[in-house]
């Protein structure tokens, strides 16, 4: 299978990202560049762990490294929509513009990192209120492994190091972000934004990053 | 004004809050950031206004992150830096602890 992950810089993505390598697929990148809400470390992190990732399988094909420009997007949710909807608009927004690449270059899913309950934003609903807006397969290869077995999987790989070298959390993030965000609530939030523009003007800015 | 500077948790940045004489920090304080912002612009700064909060650069200072309550989330992991774009920033908001 032809599959776009979605990498951040944190330990969990790239851990998605080689599971899914390590089964023979053929494996592409996809980071969204969250500045001026992070800092430039981020993607300094993901370039090398597209690296790592690499080298992690034997004759695997090198992974092209995608990033997608976040930051006008973000400001966009955090000026129209409702303050707490913020993650999860962010997120959807990340699933519209991956789907739209997939369609667009002929990816038949998407991997994500996500582990059910990991964190506060990772919750069921959230999960549902988020992949409501992919319209490809959204594959979680660690959805039921705990913090400890994807530390062991990542340290394994060789990524652990990489992914908690210091970089800025995002910080744009609501005080309190939803935690149980319902389908009909959020869908009523993006109408609200100029979805169609946003998404446009960000599949359009997506450009691949040499490591 | 007082100033409490401490690391942020993943030791990238450091987080700035405007404390009084007894180092507390009014959590319940709302700038007007529209307004902090040009005039923040007027002295010089690159703002971007992101609506629940301001990102500030220029000056030769660091860049920060400007929320309501006052409190800063600065791009740097040295301390003296971090606190001088602190003081800064503080000084041309006419932020009074």
């Amino acid at each position: 299978m032809r599959l776009l992950t979605l990498i951040s810089g944190g330990i969990d993505s790239p851990v998605a990202a080689h599971l899914m390598l390590a089964k023979g697929h053929e494996v592409d990148l996809l980071h969204f560049d969250n500045r001026p809400f992070t800092d430039d470390k981020q993607m300094e992190k993901v370039q090398s762990l597209a690296g790592i990732l690499y080298k992690s399988v034997e004759k695997a094909r090198r992974p092209k490294l995608l990033a997608s420009p976040h930051g006008k997007v973000q400001i966009a949710i955090a000026r129209g929509a409702i303050r707490r909807y913020g993650c999860v608009l962010c997120r959807r927004m990340m699933f519209h513009v991956a789907s739209m690449l997939s369609e667009r270059d002929g990816y038949d899913a998407l991997v994500t990192g996500e582990s059910l309950g990991q964190v506060a934003s990772q919750t069921l609903m959230n999960i549902r209120a988020e992949e409501n807006a992919a319209t490809v397969p959204v594959l979680r290869p660690l959805i039921g492994l705990d913090k400890l077995e994807i530390i062991a999987i990542a340290q394994r790989v060789g990524t652990f190091d990489t992914s908690i070298l210091p970089s800025l959390c995002c910080t744009i993030v609501p005080e309190k972000p939803a935690t149980k965000a319902r389908v009909r609530d959020i869908q009523a939030a993006e109408d609200g934004l100029d979805m169609k523009s946003l998404v446009k003007q960000e599949l359009d800015g997506i450009q691949e990053v040499q490591y | 004004m007082p100033i409490v500077l401490r690391q942020c948790k993943t030791k990238a940045g450091y987080e700035a809050l405007p404390v009084d004489a007894k180092g507390k920090w009014d959590q319940e304080r709302r700038l007007n950031l529209p307004a902090v912002g040009r005039s923040l612009e007027a002295l010089g700064y690159e703002v971007t206004d992101a609506g629940p909060l301001l990102v500030v650069n220029g000056k030769g200072l660091c860049e920060a992150t400007v929320y309501p309550t006052g409190r800063l989330m600065i791009k740097s992991n040295d301390e003296a830096q971090s606190r001088s774009t602190a003081e800064h920033i503080y000084k041309d908001i006419g932020l009074e602890g």
